[in-house]
């Protein structure tokens, strides 16, 4: 059958309505619910939105990773810029100097605006589309505060430090400002991962890799700057019969993060509060897990969390950090480099840069943990299975 | 610092980013088209796969509606074959910047001979 004798076979006004305009509909209310579910996510409630995000990942994915995408090709064209400069590609060399020499070729230039540029149609298609569906998002939102299992703490009118008040990967509003970031995160983030997360595959295999003590039961697990709960969820279904918690400086996150778990079934708890203040008793938990928290914080405020971890873990109690850093040592490649300035300076990676010279053993050690440089193996993309030897610390007995 | 003047729910202020000002390739306008080309494709692959849900519905149930378009849950195949489709189709579209631009000639440069 073809196209021509298709389209007879239906009224021109049916197609008509059918074919409404494209841009309509990353600013049309619509039923949250409309489209359904897709495993345990929930799919946006448009078509073309979610249309558009594939297509904004795909191109995201030849940029990042494809064998002839945007980056292999300006990581090659990297090396011929340092070579005109008289330096070898694994040169160790300041990052002023790296710009100095990389933000003139149009290569390196292309792809990383490229990339950036995906990065922020993908926050505008999902925050349209949210925006327009404020009152039903807002409502349900409201409707789950009191909704078990699990429970929620929001603390609205606590302190909410300037480090954490940044537009973090260029989220419009961030992870504070906007009552629905959880929402918008949630979706946006599934950018990041390149289609491989959709049913919160990575924080499954954080949950998995996290090494509980060798002494003792895991009676109570705590998630630090949680989000929207992926992996506060994942811990629980690891480890069904633990308290479970997850905390997070942002209200609008541990919202949506409650609301998404309550519908999930999962009992879970969320407070609102900060990593290096979470309003624990001393040695309350057996195990605390975080996920890309520390590249977002301050050096000086990571260890401040250091502390806090020790501080309520109980004795033999294990944390597990997956970052940038704990399964793999900073770059030192200037290409590398030059990609960790852009992301710091245009993608609000406003600590991602210092973090590459923090020093996360050291402060484990200061707080009065354990070090194991290769643990259970940890992958920021993909599954663990897949990952390098993961650290993880042991609260001292 | 960006404030919302009356929460609605649990938002706090923050601190806006400048990132909507970045220029990154030699002119703001420049940078503007290059965010407009990977827009327009996303705006076209939405109305590709639109039409391909209404070709299909149109062939399995012989009518359409907005519901139904918007609600249709493709099968494994399909979303296999459409994701094939949309590699395919970014590769082709941007391939081009892929070039190596070492080599590029200037505007003013004598013809090859």
């Amino acid at each position: 059958m073809d196209r021509r004798t298709l389209f007879n076979l239906t009224g021109a006004a049916a197609l008509a309505s059918a074919m409404r305009p494209l841009a309509a509909a990353a600013t049309e209310t619509l039923p949250l619910d409309l489209r359904g579910n897709d495993g345990q996510l929930r799919r946006l409630p448009s078509l073309d939105v979610a249309s558009n995000q594939e297509f904004l990942t795909e191109v995201r994915t030849w940029v990042q990773s494809a064998p002839e995408g945007l980056m292999r090709v300006a990581r090659a064209r990297a090396r011929e810029v340092l070579e005109e400069n008289g330096f070898g590609p694994r040169e160790t060399l300041p990052v002023p100097q790296i710009i100095a020499m990389m933000e003139a070729d149009p290569t390196l230039m292309a792809s990383a605006r490229a990339w950036l540029a995906t990065q922020q149609l993908t926050w505008q298609g999902v925050k349209q589309l949210f925006d327009a569906n404020q009152e039903a998002c807002l409502d349900e939102l409201r409707a789950a505060e009191k909704r078990g299992p699990g429970s929620l703490e929001l603390n609205t009118g606590m302190h909410i430090p300037d480090y954490a008040k940044h537009e973090i990967h260029i989220q419009p509003g961030g992870y504070v400002g906007d009552p629905l970031a959880g929402y918008i995160y949630h979706y946006g983030t599934n950018n990041f991962f390149m289609g491989h997360n959709n049913q919160d595959e990575v924080q499954a295999a954080v949950a998995a890799g996290a090494p509980p003590p060798t002494q003792g039961k895991v009676r109570r697990i705590l998630e630090i700057a949680c989000s929207c709960g992926q992996t506060t969820v994942a811990l629980k279904r690891r480890y069904p019969d633990a308290e479970v918690w997850g905390i997070d400086v942002s209200g609008p996150m541990v919202h949506y993060a409650h609301m998404r778990a309550s519908e999930m079934g999962a009992n879970v708890n969320f407070r609102q509060a900060l990593a290096e203040a979470t309003g624990f008793p001393d040695g309350y938990f057996d195990m605390v897990v975080s996920f890309l928290v520390l590249h977002e914080v301050p050096n000086t405020i990571n260890a401040e969390i250091m502390k806090e971890v020790s501080r309520v873990l109980r004795n033999g109690g294990t944390y597990y950090p997956v970052d940038f850093f704990t399964s793999a040592a900073p770059p030192k490649e200037a290409y590398r480099r030059f990609h960790r300035w852009w992301d710091h300076r245009w993608n609000g990676e406003v600590w991602a840069l210092e973090h590459m010279d923090y020093d996360l053993p050291t402060d484990l050690e200061r707080a009065g943990m354990a070090v194991t440089k290769k643990g259970p193996p940890a992958s920021l993309m993909r599954t663990g299975a897949r990952g390098r030897p993961n650290l993880f610390a042991t609260k001292r007995v | 610092m960006a404030t919302n003047n009356k929460p609605l729910g649990a938002e706090s202020d923050y601190i806006k980013g400048d990132s909507d000002n970045m220029v990154m390739l030699g002119h703001p306008m420049i940078d503007s088209l290059m965010q407009i080309v990977i827009a327009l494709g996303a705006e076209m692959w939405s109305g590709q796969k639109r039409v391909k849900i209404i070709e299909q519905l149109l062939a399995t149930e012989g009518k359409v509606t907005p519901q139904m378009i918007e609600q249709y849950v493709p099968s494994e195949e399909q979303q296999a074959e459409w994701a094939n489709e949309r590699k395919a189709m970014v590769e082709r579209v941007y391939s081009v910047m892929s070039r190596n631009t070492a080599t590029a000639a200037p505007f003013t440069s004598p013809v090859p001979r």
